[in-house]
């Protein structure tokens, strides 16, 4: 366990590194800055086009229609049967009355004075059923084609598959994209700290003739890497949210209409994920980036 | 002068030697020996000067008690412990008790005299209130209270190797290794710096000094062993500088 004394020599000479290597250290919070940047841009996009989807994805309903001669009580029984399936978020019953009359709407004056009383939609009762998530339909629609009473199900194959391909493009991208970010901020670290040793060369070799370990050595170089990246992050995030907040409530209040087809999620919901990912993001990458290059760069050294 | 040493009979006697090389060879590319079969042994408080023209292996001699680098074969023991057998953890406890002064002083530029003291108790963890009161004593022992907060390069040569000498000594380290301590120095200074080490040496420290500069080793009368070649020569308990020939 090191002593506090060393925890605070270690700390101060960690921003000793930062101020004395400036530009590098510069560099890397710029580059620590614009990578976690693009990533809460992208974290935005993608956390709002999830939302926008799960919004897309609740009104895609599967429509279950009875056998002929079917009692209420055994719609009734199907009904209970669909509401312990755990892919259901809503279900809701519709006689042939009322299919019917949303029918009705569809077609002219005369068209329906020829049915006169009739209801030509007689066996029209059904429930409509709506998904948790899309991509669960097809074993949703297995289950109910095989219960006793069904005569048919209706589903939406293709907007299923439309839905769940582009959250699956969505998924990669974002994983690509932040490893490819990672990647670049840990070179530049390692970089930042590479050229830290080589500053302070001479100070390594005396501290290692006089017996200073390797914690000691080490940790004002992880502290540097760990506060560029504590930096890096704190920056991008402070900017994103001001950002977030101006975006959204421009396009709320030029672009809002009454069906509310365009919802975002509001700031605090994105934050409380973006916030601690971006900063461990930014952390990790910092002290991943120096506990790395430290290892390789100080066995150079006598 | 070569050959091995029965160390359980050393090992026996009332003072146990500090520094025990046994055997010893170095090659740093095979075949060809920087040292060849060193023996020797120094005991606790002895002051030991090491002599030789340049490539004769007296740094080898160093950089080995340092444990900056391993023999080829034989064995090197100080304080009892053979340092070939440190572990990488075990050699940084094992340096402390070891000051070092070289000839180039490798004091940091960016600190002043008492930082750069303080800079050897720091990492070693010391407490900062011990550092702030043992540093000021080293440096009234070294000559240099008044200028603990000038930087190295508003000191003169014998001046820095004095700050460097406060740095070896304030961990109170049973050896002092100095490596070519005067080479830098003019004659004055050359002779401030062995006075002190001769102090520091009355005080108890075992001494081992590396050196070129005949006048101090014959003036001094201390112990003299002469490297030529990579092969130690002479051995005298209190002599003067040998000239090898080719």
């Amino acid at each position: 366990m090191p002593r506090i004394s060393t925890v605070g020599y270690s700390l101060k000479q960690g921003v000793k590194n930062i101020k004395r290597n400036r530009m590098f250290s510069l560099a890397s919070v710029g580059t620590m800055t614009a990578c976690l940047f693009l990533f809460g841009i992208f974290y935005f996009i993608v956390a709002n086009f999830q939302f926008i989807i799960k919004n897309a994805e609740s009104s895609v309903g599967v429509t279950v229609f009875f056998e002929e001669g079917i009692t209420d009580s055994k719609i009734t029984e199907i009904g209970r049967a669909i509401k312990t399936r755990v892919e259901v978020s809503e279900y809701k019953y519709v006689s042939a009355e009322e299919t019917w009359e949303n029918y009705k709407q569809k077609l002219s004056e005369e068209a329906i004075a020829t049915f006169g009383d009739d209801n030509p939609l007689e066996n029209s009762a059904h429930y409509i059923v709506y998904l948790n998530d899309v991509s669960m339909q097809d074993a949703l629609v297995n289950y109910l084609e095989d219960l006793d009473g069904v005569r048919q199900v209706n589903d939406s194959e293709e907007v299923a598959g439309i839905f769940t391909g582009i959250n699956r493009v969505v998924g990669y991208v974002s994983a690509a994209l932040i490893i490819i970010l990672i990647g670049v901020a840990m070179f530049l670290i390692s970089m930042t700290v590479t050229t830290g040793i080589s500053v302070r060369k001479q100070e390594i070799s005396i501290m290692k003739l006089i017996g200073a370990t390797d914690f000691f050595i080490r940790a004002p170089f992880i502290v540097e890497g760990v506060l560029i990246g504590t930096i890096g992050s704190l920056i991008p995030l402070g900017f994103l949210y001001v950002m977030y907040h101006r975006v959204v409530q421009y396009i709320t209040d030029e672009f809002s209409n009454p069906y509310q087809t365009l919802q975002f999620l509001d700031v605090s919901t994105i934050f409380r994920t973006l916030f601690p990912v971006s900063l461990a993001l930014g952390i990790g990458i910092g002290f991943l980036g120096s506990y790395l290059t430290l290892g390789k760069q100080l066995r150079k050294i006598n | 002068m070569n050959g091995s040493y029965e160390l359980s009979s050393d090992l026996e006697e009332m003072e146990a030697p500090v520094i025990l090389f046994d055997g010893v060879s170095k090659e740093y590319v095979k075949g060809i020996r920087a040292i060849d079969n060193i023996s020797f042994k120094i005991r606790k408080g002895e002051f030991v000067f090491i002599v030789g023209s340049s490539g004769s292996g007296k740094s080898t001699l160093i950089k080995m008690m340092m444990r900056e680098i391993k023999p080829s074969s034989g064995r090197v023991y100080v304080a009892g412990k053979e340092l070939s057998r440190l572990r990488k953890w075990q050699i940084s406890k094992y340096r402390r008790s070891i000051g070092v002064v070289f000839q180039d002083f490798r004091l940091l530029h960016d600190r002043n005299v008492f930082d750069n003291v303080a800079f050897a108790q720091r990492v070693i963890e010391t407490p900062t209130k011990k550092i702030r009161r043992q540093t000021p004593r080293m440096l009234s022992i070294v000559g240099l209270a008044e200028k603990h907060k000038s930087f190295p390069k508003e000191l003169s040569g014998g001046e820095q190797q004095r700050v460097a000498l406060a740095r070896a000594l304030v961990n109170n380290p049973s050896i002092l290794l100095a490596d070519e301590p005067t080479g830098n120095l003019d004659p004055k200074n050359s002779w401030e710096i062995m006075r002190l080490l001769e102090e520091v040496n009355r005080r108890g420290t075992t001494v081992v000094v590396v050196t070129h500069n005949r006048e101090i080793v014959d003036v001094m009368q201390k112990r003299v062993i002469t490297m030529k070649n990579g092969v130690m020569i002479s051995d005298n308990e209190k002599g003067g500088y040998i000239h090898a020939k080719n």
